[in-house]
């Protein structure tokens, strides 16, 4: 009975999860829309406040909490003494960069609810004590390879402005890892299949 | 397949169908038919046994081996 209370807190958790990433992509969705309407009420907003410089074009390494070591660059068009806060604000950021961020990040939510979906499946087999059959481990092949999908799209971003840009690398070992796991447990799950299998077909 | 199970061959001289069997051994029709039609991939030696008594018959008249 505990080991189906966990199970369904679980599987409600997923379903919640679910849910808050097509929030999350209707309010992306929403911003994406406003922003090409009405992209003054973003001129305040910038995307690079962290650093402050005063070269046209430099390499700056830096390291952010869950990743691996960066470099971003950033660029200036021309010449003169400018401000991040007045060259990377959302206002100024270009169509195609604009459009380009906006199918990332979607596709990036998209492949999360999925995993979160395959999850979901994998929890509901267990439940209902149909625990190593084909469908986990196809279940978990696919989360691997969706893991491994968003890890190469959140592992570079590109931002071009009218006056300049910023690019960089940002590798998260987390999503390597989580992926690997997945592939892993999708071995395990293949294995335990094959067991089953076997038990089956004893006389 | 290296074992063959011959079983059907030992019940059509003892003259005896696959539910009657079943029941004698004591297993499922289901698992009687997977042992028939060679699908089964192990053989208790409980089942060999309640498959022997019930058929008089050695295991040698059972499995045989032959192969690939």
């Amino acid at each position: 009975m505990k080991k189906n209370t966990l199970l369904s807190i679980a599987i409600v958790i997923c379903k919640f999860i679910r849910v808050l990433y097509v929030l999350i992509f209707l309010i992306f969705a929403g911003f994406f829309v406003h922003l090409q309407i009405n992209p003054s009420y973003y001129n305040k907003i910038g995307l690079s406040n962290k650093l402050d410089f005063k070269n046209n074009s430099f390499v700056t390494s830096y390291k952010v909490s869950n990743g691996i070591h960066i470099n971003t660059r950033r660029t200036y068009k021309y010449e003169g003494e400018q401000k991040d806060s007045d060259v990377f604000t959302l206002d100024q950021l270009k169509k195609t960069s604009l459009y380009f961020s906006f199918i990332k990040y979607s596709v990036v939510l998209f492949l999360g609810f999925l995993c979160f979906g395959e999850f979901q499946k994998v929890m509901e087999s267990v439940k209902e004590v149909k625990t190593f059959q084909e469908n986990n481990v196809l279940s978990f092949r696919r989360i691997g390879k969706y893991l491994l999908i968003i890890c190469v799209l959140t592992s570079f971003y590109y931002h071009a402005f009218q006056r300049g840009g910023i690019n960089g690398v940002n590798i998260t070992p987390n999503l390597l890892i989580l992926s690997l796991l997945a592939y892993i447990m999708a071995e395990v799950f293949k294995e335990g299949n094959n067991l089953e299998e076997e038990n089956k077909l004893t006389v | 397949m290296a074992i063959i199970v011959n079983l059907d061959v030992m019940m059509a001289k003892r003259k005896i169908s696959l539910s009657e069997l079943a029941e004698k051994v004591g297993i499922t029709l289901a698992n009687l038919s997977i042992l028939k039609t060679n699908k089964a991939k192990a053989i208790r030696f409980s089942t060999l046994e309640a498959i022997c008594e019930a058929l008089d018959c050695q295991p040698a008249d059972i499995l045989e081996y032959g192969k690939d």
